[in-house]
């Protein structure tokens, strides 16, 4: 190789490091590998585990702790800030098809939503979770209910079954933060 | 650069001034005004873009192809998310929607062919196929506005459709 691609080729490469950011599929890789390094440590074995995590990290089309496979799920807290999320918030969804369906969170505020095929209706199993017999359509519109509040998400859920993928904490330019239903401690 | 000629280093220096404009950066400080039209993107597009494609699960990340800022996902550094979008989002969101496919012709551009049907001549969308025909609202809305003559009506038509909650 000559001296003037000794050159050139580490300008380039620095040139376009820039150009390379993480992608959401390998930040998402990235998380799965540090919250799942083994199938043990990811099996924490009742619906209430891992409150606020990426539910769909070990519970997703990618890899399935236990066999367990959510479709949609999330943890929702009643205040803005609150450390502990709230039971027995009603989630509701619309999926694109018109269908509708709605799960209560359990004492974590942890609820998850599985396709069960031979099912003829959504079925709850109790502690949050709903067993569906449809794959949702996208995109879903959701609503959360808790304390007498009723809260609509402005935005349309296009291809994310982790809702805390997108609900990271902390309110940031890139995340609106925890779900919560009422603003104010 | 020991050993390199000036000859060499300008070599190097040409290349690496043409990779970097690939890069659209983070913030719309980062990016040069785009020649596409603003003012209508604005007023035509952008409600429509919101509504459905700038979710934070979809093009409202700074990770994917057409990063688009909006009031309800992905925000410029250092603004409040309940402000309003800023003019530098909006040109940071031309900027971005013309880098999908700088030059292409208006009806062969990607951004108007991924939401697109295949058997309409679409291309490859990891996202939805938001329009089944060429005379869907969504569809005339951005070629409008890719062809600099914008079709308010469509758009105000393919957003009735998709309209958000209100704040």
């Amino acid at each position: 190789m000559s001296a003037r691609w000794l050159v050139i080729l580490p300008v380039l490469a620095l040139a376009l490091t820039g150009c390379l950011g993480e992608s959401p599929e390998e930040r998402a890789r990235r998380e799965q590998d540090r919250l799942c390094a083994s199938e043990r440590e990811c099996d924490d074995g009742d619906p209430e585990h891992r409150p606020g995590q990426f539910c769909l990290l070990c519970h997703g089309p990618d890899y399935a702790a236990e066999g367990v496979r959510f479709a949609l799920a999330g943890t929702v807290y009643l205040r803005k800030g609150d450390l502990a999320g709230v039971e027995a918030a009603r989630v509701a969804l619309r999926d694109a098809a018109g269908r509708e369906f709605d799960v209560l969170t359990n004492r974590t505020g942890n609820f998850m939503i599985s396709v069960a095929p031979g099912l003829d209706q959504p079925r709850d199993r109790g502690r949050g979770q709903l067993d569906i017999p449809f794959t949702p359509s996208y995109p879903l519109e959701v609503s959360v209910t808790a304390s007498s509040r009723k809260v609509e998400m402005r935005s349309r859920i296009q291809r994310e079954g982790s809702c805390n993928a997108c609900h990271a904490p902390p309110e940031s330019p890139s995340s609106p933060g925890r779900i919560y239903v009422l603003e104010t401690p | 650069m020991i050993g390199a000629r000036p000859r060499t280093l300008a070599l190097a220096l040409v290349l690496a001034t043409l990779a970097l404009p690939g890069c659209t950066g983070d913030e719309p400080g980062e990016v040069l005004a785009p020649a596409g039209d603003v003012a209508s993107y604005a007023r035509d597009l952008h409600p429509l873009l919101e509504a459905s494609c700038a979710t934070l699960d979809c093009h409202g990340d700074r990770g994917r192809a057409l990063r688009l800022y909006s009031e309800i996902g992905l925000r410029a550094e250092g603004l409040s998310r309940d402000a309003g979008l800023s003019d530098p989002e909006l040109a940071a969101n031309v900027a971005s929607l013309l880098a999908v496919d700088p030059g292409a012709a208006p009806a062969r551009h990607l951004a108007l062919l991924k939401p697109l049907s295949k058997a309409e001549g679409g291309v490859a969308h990891v996202g939805p196929k938001l329009w089944l025909n060429r005379d869907d609202p969504g569809y005339l809305c951005l070629l409008g506005w890719l062809s600099g003559t914008p079709a308010p009506s469509a758009c105000a038509q393919a957003l009735a459709r998709v309209a958000l909650p209100p704040k």
